[in-house]
């Protein structure tokens, strides 16, 4: 088995006007873990694609072990020993590991698929590297966690001295994580490398021999994971300083605003989501639910803001039953809702800011008069609210125009604008810059100071963590676990995410919608 | 200082506007140009066709002036119902009933009003009637969510036989005219009066200016054209927002089949002055390339519906004078719409739009820049 030593000198690509990458210069290492960081659209999945042969730069060149190459396509470059694991797994459920390994590239004797060669192969490669998977189960039975190994598993099948990573750990619990990082350093040992994308400066530190930060297109530092720290990481990726936790006074929890008794609902596809869900909030406190996503956190949440239909159970807002309730009728309640996906649900992106930040007031008599909308009204709704949340855009741009983080503060502005009794957060700060997170998460607080009762639903355990004053870990349509943030270990938490109850403590968790404490 | 911003935002709005010009005659071009090769290859005269054709919006003012008037009105109807992404495309059908409404009440209850009266309440009955017609699509798209493209349709159809059924049988005229498959002719003090003597334009044509202005500033400035925006940009916003959608489909429906409605009223007082069994004249299809030119925009139909107007007037002249048949006018619209469609389409599934004049505009502001 050779090692092998990637350069890549001076890639660039322009999608149009933009830039996603300018004249970027990487080495990768044999038998190292290289991480790249940057925010999102610094362009480092591009240049990840570049790399896997997906993507065709307009400039510049790759050198493997000094061999000027020229990637036509990914089995070019599976052939020359990268492997790619992206963060939507290119599996068959249906299949067994052994099976989803071999596919496309199976051993034959006789022109028939060897199956027991196949088992072999899976089980040795799968003990060289720790990868705990057996070959004989079936792919769709998996965590995700063990798919991410089957897909790991199977660029090693076909030869992957190097293998890129985008993004591997959004999906993971925080254990799986710390697993895929025990992987990706057995891998260097046998002189393999690991090239990982990620925006979790944590697991960054913990696991990478060479750090590459991108902003804009261009690399703006180059460390060893050894002589430097997440600020500074965190500096060069934003370009400014950063607060990385969120100031907060012990919260100071008034009255019951949202009582939730036994709730059930379903998903898209009808299977049920939500299986008995209670829980009360409170004003003046954040409730935060962790989970790993797709465990009904999403469909709690549209469930409660009346976008999605309650199979059994009960909601009543400050008093009034509204289970049934549109959205209109809660939001004139008091309640108010930041949902996870900002441009599918939360905006009407070819409008202008002006107008998605009337969009669930327009009726109100400040902005409407006589069927008319009072257009200097919503003018200078928008100034105000453009200079309180600093969004960088004008009143009358189309929200399309402006950069994620920004389209997510003016979703933030006009639902906090109402003053709100009860606001549902979902993945606040999913997408939106490290520089962006601090101001959301200040927000979220100061609307707690103000009374308001907060539903905080992430994905990102440290940001739940963080900000919640009250925690609860939701598992399969359960919330499973009632905890303590400031007391909790991650760990502890990372447990119940995966569903395992830990042996000790019963009366901190909890089955189904019965409340232990 | 001050001055350079200025007359550099002046430049980049004039640019901005040329470029949105361009885009939309850029399918004008593209279907003239088609229509030229298809012509060319069945061996008509194709320099004589343009001539005729083009010619009539300088020999035929007023021709252009009278197909402009109900091209403007369902032209509205179908911006008011693309903008909500509701996919009126039957407005040929409401059109017809509100011929056949208005017909109706001039004949039979006009008559009992004074005669400006009579006109508006056969104005208002076209309008009701084409509104009715397009109901139950409506409610068939909200209640069982039966798509609207294909009901609208079939309720041309349907719509058609009526008519005709209406006007051989009960509606029948007693003359002359009777003979010729039509009903009597509406009282002429009803008729709407020419914009000049003997032309076929009348005070229809104000009218369906000032409805043009009234939409404008209804869709712009009212309640109900500002949920339109926000449902056609992205529904699952708008009921997350807490608007009514169906309520919201219906109400846009009900004003699209009105003024397609109206559209027909004008067509009653204004031109026929009796109702036909049969008028295929295909206007709504035609204030479907109206207002798609126009890029849905309400004062961008005006001019829309006088362009085509002027084409269907010349497309009249054109079958004396050159032996083409007229329909290569019909042509003319289908290309537009597909080639709009089509790069709506491209746009939808979030490719990069075909360019072919805007490559020349952005090379022009390029320039500029530099
Ligand atoms: N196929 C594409 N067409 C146009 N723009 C693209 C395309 N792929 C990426 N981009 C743009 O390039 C920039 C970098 O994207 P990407 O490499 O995905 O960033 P990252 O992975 O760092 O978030 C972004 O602004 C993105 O919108
Ligand atoms: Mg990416």
């Amino acid at each position: 088995m050779t090692t092998l030593r990637v350069e890549m000198h001076q890639i660039t690509k322009r999608y149009g006007d933009l830039t996603a990458n300018d004249g970027i210069d990487l080495v990768v290492e044999p038998g190292t873990v290289h991480a790249i960081v940057g925010e999102n659209g610094a362009g480092k999945s591009t240049l990840m694609n570049v790399l896997y042969g997906m993507v065709r730069p307009d400039l510049g060149s790759i050198d493997i072990n000094g061999e000027r190459v020229d990637l036509t396509g990914p089995h070019d470059a599976i052939r020359r020993g990268i492997g790619m694991v992206h963060q939507h797994f290119m599996l068959v459920p249906s299949l067994s590991v052994a099976e989803n390994v071999i596919i496309g590239s199976a051993p034959t004797r006789g022109g028939l698929i060897n199956r027991r060669q196949a088992r072999e192969i899976v089980r040795r490669v799968s003990d060289e590297y720790g990868l705990q998977i057996d070959p004989d189960d079936r792919v769709g039975e998996l965590p995700v966690g063990s798919q991410q190994r089957v897909e790991i598993l199977k660029a090693l099948y076909r030869g992957a001295e190097l293998l890129i990573l985008d993004e591997p750990t959004a999906v993971l619990t925080p254990q799986e994580a710390v697993e895929l990082g025990r992987v990706m350093r057995q891998l260097t040992e046998s002189g393999k490398s690991a090239l990982f994308i990620s925006h979790k400066l944590k697991e960054v530190m913990a696991v990478s021999d060479e750090i590459t930060v991108m902003r804009r297109g261009r690399v703006t530092g180059r460390f060893s994971a050894g002589e430097t720290d997440e600020r500074a990481l965190a500096r060069t990726m934003v370009g400014r300083e950063v607060m990385t936790t969120v100031a907060k006074a012990p919260a100071e929890s008034g009255a019951t605003v949202l009582e939730v008794r036994d709730l059930a609902a379903n998903d898209d596809r009808g299977h049920q989501a939500v299986r008995g869900v209670s829980l009360s909030l409170c004003a003046g406190t954040i409730t935060g639910i962790a989970g790993v996503e797709g465990n009904g956190q999403t469909e709690l949440i549209e469930c409660l803001a009346g976008l999605r239909p309650t199979l059994s159970g009960e909601v009543r807002l400050s008093g009034v039953e509204i289970t049934g309730a549109s959205p209109r009728r809660r939001r004139t309640l008091g309640m108010s809702h930041i949902p996870e996906d900002r441009l599918k649900r939360g905006l009407a992106p070819n409008r202008s800011v002006a107008e998605n930040l009337v969009a669930t007031t327009y009726r109100s008599a400040s902005f409407t008069r006589f069927g008319v909308i009072r257009r200097a009204e919503v003018r200078s709704n928008a100034e105000e609210a453009i200079g309180r949340f600093g969004i960088a855009g004008r009143h009358d741009q189309p929200v399309a125009a402006l950069s994620g983080g920004n389209m997510q503060k003016v979703v933030v502005a006009r639902e906090l604008a109402q003053d709100p009794d009860v606001v549902l957060i979902a993945q606040p700060t999913r997408g939106v810059d490290i520089g962006a997170i601090e101001n959301i998460h200040r927000e979220i607080v100061a609307l707690r100071d103000r009374g308001a009762a907060v539903l905080l639903v992430s994905a990102e355990l440290d940001e739940v963590m963080q900000l919640a004053d009250d925690l609860y870990v939701m598992y399969e349509g359960r919330l499973v676990a009632q905890l303590d943030p400031t007391a909790v270990h991650e760990n502890e938490i990372g447990m119940h995410m995966a569903g395992v109850t830990p042996g000790r403590s019963n009366a901190e968790s909890m089955t189904g919608g019965d409340r232990a404490r | 200082m001050r001055v350079d911003i200025s007359m550099q935002r002046m430049r980049t709005a004039a640019t901005a506007g040329l470029r949105v010009i361009v885009r939309q005659l850029e399918p004008l071009l593209l279907a003239f140009l088609i229509v030229a090769v298809v012509l060319l290859v069945s061996g008509y005269d194709v320099p004589a066709v343009f001539k005729s054709l083009l010619g009539s919006f300088v020999t035929d003012f007023y021709g252009m002036l009278r197909w402009a008037t109900p091209m403007i009105l369902t032209g509205l109807a179908t911006a008011v119902a693309f903008r909500a992404r509701v996919w009126n495309i039957g407005m040929d059908g409401q059109l017809l009933i509100g011929a056949l409404a208005g017909g109706a009440f001039a004949l039979y209850v006009a008559p009992l009003f004074s005669p400006n009266l009579g006109v508006l309440v056969v104005l208002i009955a076209s309008l009701t009637g084409g509104a009715l017609w397009a109901l139950p699509a409506a409610i068939l798209r909200v209640r069982w969510g039966v798509p609207e493209i294909i009901t609208t349709i079939l309720l041309i159809e349907i719509a058609s036989l009526l008519v005709s059924w209406l006007v051989l049988g009960p509606m029948k005229g007693q003359g002359a005219l009777g003979a010729s498959m039509s009903t009597d002719q509406v009282d002429q003090s009803m008729w709407l009066r020419p914009l000049k003597w003997q032309e076929p334009a009348t005070v229809g044509f104000y009218i369906s200016v000032a409805v043009a202005i009234f939409i404008g500033w209804y869709l712009m400035r009212s309640r109900h054209g500002f949920e339109i925006s926000i449902f056609g940009d992205n529904r699952q916003f708008a009921s997350y927002a807490g608007m009514n959608n169906p309520w919201i489909v219906v109400r846009t429906m009900l004003i699209s089949g009105a003024l397609a409605g109206l559209a027909g009223g004008l067509e009653v007082l204004g031109s026929m002055h009796r109702l036909p069994s049969e008028f295929a004249a295909n206007l709504g299809f035609q204030g479907i390339a109206v207002s798609l030119v126009a890029g849905n925009n309400p004062f961008g139909i005006i001019l829309g519906g006088v362009f085509f107007g002027g084409l269907k007037a010349g497309g009249t002249t054109l079958q004396l004078q050159t032996e083409t048949p007229r329909d290569v006018v019909d042509i003319i619209s289908a290309i537009v719409i597909l080639v709009i469609t089509a790069r709506v389409g491209y746009q939808f599934l979030g490719r990069r739009q075909p360019r072919l004049l805007s490559r020349f505009v952005r090379s022009v502001q390029e320039k500029e820049g530099a």
